[in-house]
């Protein structure tokens, strides 16, 4: 598959490409949310994986553009940062599943299956998500 | 005369000068009266002496009556006689005039043969101006009169004494035929004792007067004292006390008189005043009682205030550290766990799981950490706290650390329930009883007390109280200031990580409630946890 990988964290970028190529998925990550949108409208992805926090565009709405775009891939939202409204929003906006920072390759990988199976996201349906 | 105050004058004063009043309309009066009564007086005295001349004059005529009968012969014994007469005590002189008002005979021996005009000052005051003649029908009472010529011994009276025809051929008529008038006896009598008498009564009223109204002067003085200066100065007394505030002070107000009215007037004025006064001070202690209260309020708000975001900030940094470990965690455990997937040594895998764990370990130290920063979702339903309680001691009652701790349950009985988060606030409760027993580690007594709190100020609605209290060494004050800050801890290195309070205190936070902690060294700590009723936040 290929996986698309925003996150402004060098190391979580090389985690994430270690663990999905050893899995042999195709693994494209980028540092920004915008470069991310760019490269998701040029080239069409399977799964998202997105961080939060992020400077310039963050990730919430990298996540709002991202719907308005596409609203059926699945987006796994990273994040370290376990703030109970923010979990919310992301939902709100349209989020697959939330994989809480640190994790380890299993952890991963179950988020990615999860976001996967499920064509309706892990709760509640997010608004916004359109069929363009 | 006035005691207090500015001395008033004794010329000034009202005694003085009603006394003086007083005194001067005596005095006036009394002169008067005595001037009237006087004269009076006088006049009757003299009119009594004139009574008394006139009868001696006549009493002298009898007596020279036997030498007039003699005739000529009889003439030189008239005149002897007459001197006689004119040398006893009071009797300034005596003479004989006849029809004519030649002198006769005379005490004056020179005046024998002079006349004597009816004209003359002293004859006038009976004849009146008239030239009357000197026979023909006259009827002449004696006639006292005033002489104008003072004798030897001061004042002197005179009278005339007609001497009538008896119109007895055998006496008068001899000589005499029968003229009506044969002559006048004039006596002059001094009038000294009189007038001494005079003199010494009127120096007598004089004296008596002066005593008098000196008396009268002296009473009304005293009088005025007693009935009006001395209750008046009381009454300026009273005031003076009154004026520098002393109002428990009232005046005598025994007196039945306008002074008793003013006193009494006086002193309602006065208890009037002290109730005010009263008032006041009430006013003034309840207002400074109102003052302290709400400047302690006041720092106690301001106290817990900073406290707050002393804890907001250290949430804020410590969230966006925590934060940040995340990631590199991420890559820590990543690594790791592909390293152990491609070991086949038994001792590198064993160190790989090391790393992971403690990479996890550091994991939770993080999210305790947010946790305190407020990052939780709490799933909340209403809860029993007592039975809450009751649950969490049982958990931990059978364990080691709990073995020489004694447990008493304060409960109240009715507590209301409480909208919390029972798994958040069962932490809380289990961090505090654990921290209890490491406390005691020696032994001691757990207390556990519940009580109902109503409205509690601050908050609406009302509130749950929960104590937690140890029989430990208690906390310094300087340690009780920082104990629910997050990493601060008093054991030793490696043991705890300090994160319990701050995190507990982070969990009450998100219910709207407050944590404390109580007791002075020596003497355990109490932790009070107040949570609101409805849960706060939500």
């Amino acid at each position: 598959m290929r996986i698309l990988v925003v996150d402004d964290e060098k190391t979580v970028r090389r985690s994430c490409e270690r663990i999905l190529a050893i899995e042999g998925h195709d693994v494209l990550s980028v540092p920004r949310g915008e470069e991310g949108l760019e490269r998701l409208v040029r080239e069409g992805f399977d799964v998202v994986l997105l961080d939060l926090m992020m400077p310039g565009m963050g990730g919430l709405e990298t996540l709002r553009l991202l719907r308005t775009m596409d609203g059926a891939i699945p987006v796994v939202v990273m994040t370290g940062y376990a703030k109970a409204e923010v979990e919310e929003e992301c939902r709100r906006l349209g989020a697959t599943v939330w994989l809480p920072k640190p994790f380890g390759p299993d952890e991963l990988l179950g988020a990615i299956a999860r976001g996967l199976e499920s064509s309706d996201p892990e709760s509640l349906d997010p608004e916004g998500r359109t069929d363009a | 005369m006035s005691e207090t105050g500015r001395k008033v004058g004794i010329f000034h004063s009202l005694g003085f000068r009603l006394g003086l009043f007083v005194g001067v309309a005596l005095a006036v009066g009394l002169t008067v009266h005595f001037v009237v009564s006087m004269a009076h007086h006088e006049e009757a005295l003299l009119s009594l002496k004139k009574e008394e001349a006139s009868v001696l004059a006549g009493a002298i005529q009898v007596s020279l009556n036997d030498a007039m009968m003699e005739g000529e012969s009889g003439r030189k014994d008239l005149q002897e006689s007459i001197e006689k007469i004119g040398k006893r005590p009071m009797i300034d002189r005596v003479r004989i005039l006849n029809s004519e008002g030649v002198v006769q005979y005379s005490t004056d021996a020179a005046e024998i043969g002079r006349r004597v005009e009816q004209s003359a000052p002293d004859c006038r005051q009976c004849h009146a101006g008239e030239v009357k003649p000197v026979s023909g029908e006259i009827d002449l009472a004696s006639c006292a009169y005033e002489p104008s010529a003072p004798g030897e011994s001061g004042r002197v009276l005179g009278v005339i004494h007609p001497i009538y025809n008896d119109m007895d051929p055998a006496s008068c008529m001899v000589c005499h035929d029968d003229r009506k008038l044969l002559g006048k006896l004039d006596v002059v009598v001094s009038l000294g004792n009189l007038d001494a008498d005079i003199r010494h009564h009127r120096g007598a009223l004089v004296l008596f007067g002066l005593l008098g109204v000196g008396g009268i002067i002296a009473i009304v003085t005293a009088a005025i004292h007693l009935l009006v200066h001395r209750p008046v100065a009381r009454l300026l007394d009273g005031t003076r006390k009154i004026g520098s505030l002393d109002l428990s002070h009232r005046l005598p107000a025994d007196r039945r008189d306008e002074l008793g009215n003013l006193a009494q007037a006086f002193n309602d004025m006065t208890g009037r005043l002290q109730q005010a006064q009263e008032k006041i001070r009430n006013f003034t202690a309840s207002l400074e009682e109102k003052v302290e209260e709400k400047t302690k309020e006041l720092q106690a708000a301001q106290l817990s205030m900073l406290r707050a975001e002393k804890m907001a900030a250290i949430g804020r940094m410590a969230a966006g550290v925590a934060h940040e470990i995340n990631n590199p965690l991420t890559g820590v455990i990543t690594f790791a766990t592909l390293l152990k997937r491609r070991t086949e040594d038994p001792g590198s895998s064993e160190d790989l799981d090391t790393i992971i764990e403690e990479a996890h370990r550091c994991s939770n130290i993080a999210r305790g950490l947010l946790d305190f920063s407020r990052g939780g979702v709490l799933s909340t339903r209403e809860v029993r706290m007592n039975r809450l309680l009751d649950r969490t001691l049982g958990l931990v009652e059978k364990q080691a650390a709990f073995h020489n701790i004694e447990i008493v349950r304060e409960y109240d009985p009715d507590l209301p329930a409480v909208t919390l988060d029972e798994d958040r606030i069962g932490q809380v409760i289990l961090n505090l009883v654990m921290n209890a027993a490491e406390a005691m580690g020696d032994g001691g007594r757990l207390t556990i007390r519940t009580l109902s709190i109503g409205d509690d100020g601050r908050d609406d609605g009302d509130s749950i109280g929960i104590h937690v209290e140890d029989t430990g060494p208690g906390i310094p004050d300087s340690v009780a200031a920082r104990v629910f800050e997050p990493f601060f801890t008093t054991k030793e290195p490696g043991r705890g990580t300090g994160l319990g309070l701050s995190v507990s205190y982070g969990i009450v936070a998100d219910h709207g409630g407050r944590i404390r902690v109580e007791g002075r060294p020596g003497e355990g700590a109490r932790f009070v946890v107040t949570l609101p009723v409805d849960g706060g936040n939500e």
